[in-house]
């Protein structure tokens, strides 16, 4: 038997998706997938309800058979491996502790079933116990311990067994917003301290942000873009990436002309620098959007010969640490800009005129393909 | 929730839902208005059972005794005469037999029909619900259509060449326990599809990802779970055996007496009504009994499961 996670160095095993597809009929729920995971690494699988994230999830914990393409784990294919046979931990959406089982009795469970002397599982369910800090609660059943605690319970018996990989589905949803940021820090320390492989599928953007090594959007079955959390929020490949992660302004314009590194676009007749985003990009005067994240909106108050596109403040909204501004530009789009709530923007007030600007990295282009 | 049933719960958590649900309604002021008026509500019932049931059990009780005079001699003509032992004994062991025969046959339906996709559950559970409204009566017919000298069975038997001479299959205790088993079956399905319908197929999932094969997976987690409705339902075809009358008296014939058979001869055959009130009473002190010791067992069993 492998060591407890807490006296082991780095345990958790490369994975390799290689283009997965299942198909319900006609219905393609995960179309072509390729991914692969360091050993280590905690990748998250984020993307809207229906992109197919939880049934790749399930598909390599064993639950579900892929239509094609094969799962490597650790250098075995294990896709015609059965669910109990592939070690593989897994922190379900609703915890699914066994409710007539005690706290111990439940991390314990995965060692009863690998015939761990009984000594041996209760020590090691008392350290593992220990490690999610739950050491008073080993006698309690799921029933009487809060939902926090549970998720507690469902970690460290996806922990004890020292499976090769960790997946997680949706583990914190239906905990308070507190509670949540607390659980995330705890398991990504957890994560780093163990070593451990995580696979973790969340609809929430921003907690695969915060989590992740690595971030996979996925949308309609595919992966759209996979890379560091700074690379993605950067430097979207698309507008879909682009939309669903963080806050983003779209700004309908036109291509005046492309060169390699930057580009020049209009919107609304005037002339701005931008940078078109990886991928194709449109044809000089065809129409594009431009993604600006608010906090790289630059927004001052409109004087004879300010360069930027002309607005009108709509609304100033304060939220603590920043100020939010929100600004009618001339073609009816809205967009907002983050600033210090200190700064000049502070002084601006509803009505008033502002010219709206950014630095060209800060800018990306992409063709418009929508109506 | 009573105090009795506190110290249960704080053992087995998990039963709470199920058990101190309808307890724990608070009382409102309102409220008093309401009852007075579901009083109201349940009066013609608990009238008619008052009349109609407590008030002839107990009559039959008393006659039992205090005819001819005040004494025991019924209950002691009841333990004394062997034949009666044996009928009491018989009784007991075929309702055991039934019990556990339409657990072992029921369990599997009861996980097919909880697992199944929402129409194939249907379909199953109309299939148990149908013989459930066919009359007793009929069903048991049924049986001695297909078992008895040139029934059914007997003739293909015969047809295809396995035996020469039809075999007496009806009027034998396997008859009884087999027939008993299907006629009851549905008693013991339904209280374990509910229970089952209440596990969370996670838990199964949880189970086979944390390293258990399917089947002790089944023994670890879907079994014990669903403990509650195995319960329930033995105690239901049990109880409903051991005052089970139509199809013993049809398919069981004079050597497989049981209990309400027995009742029903001295009663209207011997007019001995204060002998029949004798074993009526033994009939309801056994039901009662069995009643509470699985009500005790359904307490108990948990901690010696996974002690």
């Amino acid at each position: 038997m492998s060591p407890l996670p807490t006296e082991a160095a780095t345990r958790g095993v490369a994975v390799a998706i290689e283009d997965v597809s299942k198909h319900f009929g006609p219905v393609r729920a995960v179309d072509g997938v390729t991914l692969s995971v360091r050993a280590g690494e905690f990748l998250s699988l984020v993307g809207p309800s229906g992109s197919g994230k939880t049934t790749l999830l399930m598909m390599i914990a064993g639950f579900d058979e892929p239509t094609g393409g094969r799962f490597v784990v650790g250098g075995r294919d294990i896709t015609h491996v059965p669910p109990h046979k592939r070690d593989i931990g897994m922190v379900f959406q609703k915890y699914a502790l066994f409710p007539h089982l005690t706290a111990a009795q439940n991390i314990a469970f995965p060692l009863r079933m690998r015939g761990v002397s009984r000594a041996e599982r209760d020590r090691r369910a008392r350290l593992a116990l220990d490690m999610v800090k739950l050491p008073d609660h080993a006698d309690r059943f799921p029933a009487q311990l809060s939902g926090g605690q549970q998720q507690r319970v469902a970690l460290a018996r996806a922990l004890v067994f020292d499976p090769q990989v960790i997946l997680m589905d949706e583990p914190l949803g239906a905990l308070d917003k507190k509670l949540r940021q607390q659980m995330q820090l705890e398991i990504k320390e957890l994560q780093q301290r163990l070593g451990a492989t995580v696979i973790f599928v969340t609809h929430d953007q921003e907690e695969a942000l915060t989590m992740s090594d690595r971030v996979a959007v996925m949308s309609e079955g595919r992966v759209e873009q996979v890379g560091s959390p700074r690379a993605l929020y950067e430097g979207p490949d698309s507008v879909f990436v682009a939309d669903f992660l963080g806050n983003m302004n779209f700004f309908r314009g036109r291509l005046d002309h492309a060169t390699g590194e930057g580009c020049r676009i209009s919107v609304g007749g005037i002339g701005m620098a931008a940078q078109p985003a990886a991928g194709a990009v449109a044809q000089p005067g065809s129409p594009v959007q431009v993604a600006v994240r608010p906090e790289r909106l630059m927004v001052s108050r409109e004087e004879a010969g300010t360069a930027g596109i002309p607005g009108r403040i709509r609304q100033q909204v304060f939220n603590g640490a920043s100020l939010t501004v929100v600004i009618d530009i001339a073609d009816g789009t809205t967009v907002q800009a983050a600033a210090d709530a200190r700064s000049a923007v502070a002084e601006l007030r509803p009505g008033d005129r502002v010219a709206v600007g950014w630095s060209a990295v800060d800018a990306h282009v992409f063709a418009d393909g929508l109506p | 929730m009573t105090d009795a049933a506190a110290p249960a719960l704080r053992r087995r958590p998990w039963l709470r839902t199920a058990r101190a649900a309808p307890a724990t309604a608070a009382p409102v002021s309102r409220d008093r208005l309401s009852r007075r008026a579901s009083l109201l509500l349940v009066s013609p019932a608990l009238l008619l059972l008052g009349w109609a049931f407590f008030l002839p059990v107990a009559a039959l009780l008393f006659r039992s005794v205090s005819e001819p005079t005040w004494t025991l001699a019924h209950y002691a003509r009841l333990i004394d005469e062997p034949l009666y032992l044996r009928i009491i004994l018989r009784t007991l062991w075929i309702s055991a037999g039934v019990t556990v025969l339409a657990l072992v046959l029921g369990y599997p339906i009861a996980l097919w029909i909880a697992r199944a996709r929402a129409g194939v559950a249907a379909f199953v559970t109309l299939c148990v619900l149908i013989p459930l409204w066919t009359s007793v009566l009929v069903r048991s017919y049924g049986w001695i259509l297909l078992l008895q000298r040139n029934g059914i069975v007997n003739s293909w038997l015969k047809e295809w060449g396995f035996i020469d001479r039809s075999l007496a299959l009806l009027y034998s205790e396997t008859t009884v326990l087999v027939a008993m088993s299907h006629v009851l079956l549905p008693f013991m399905i339904l209280p374990l599809v509910s229970s089952l319908k209440n596990i969370s197929p996670d838990l199964g999932k949880a189970a086979l990802n944390l390293g258990a094969s399917p089947w002790r997976g089944f023994v670890h987690v879907t079994l014990p779970l669903s403990l509650p409705g195995i319960f329930a339902g033995c105690l239901m075809v049990f109880v409903l055996s051991l005052g089970f009358y139509i199809t013993p008296a049809l398919l069981g014939g004079p050597r497989t007496l049981m209990i309400a058979t027995l009742i029903s001869q001295q009663a209207t055959e011997m007019l001995n009504w204060p002998f029949a009130g004798a074993i009526s009473f033994v009939l309801l002190a056994l039901s009662l009994a069995i009643t509470f010791a699985f009500r005790k067992l359904l307490g108990v069993e948990r901690a010696a499961a996974h002690a």
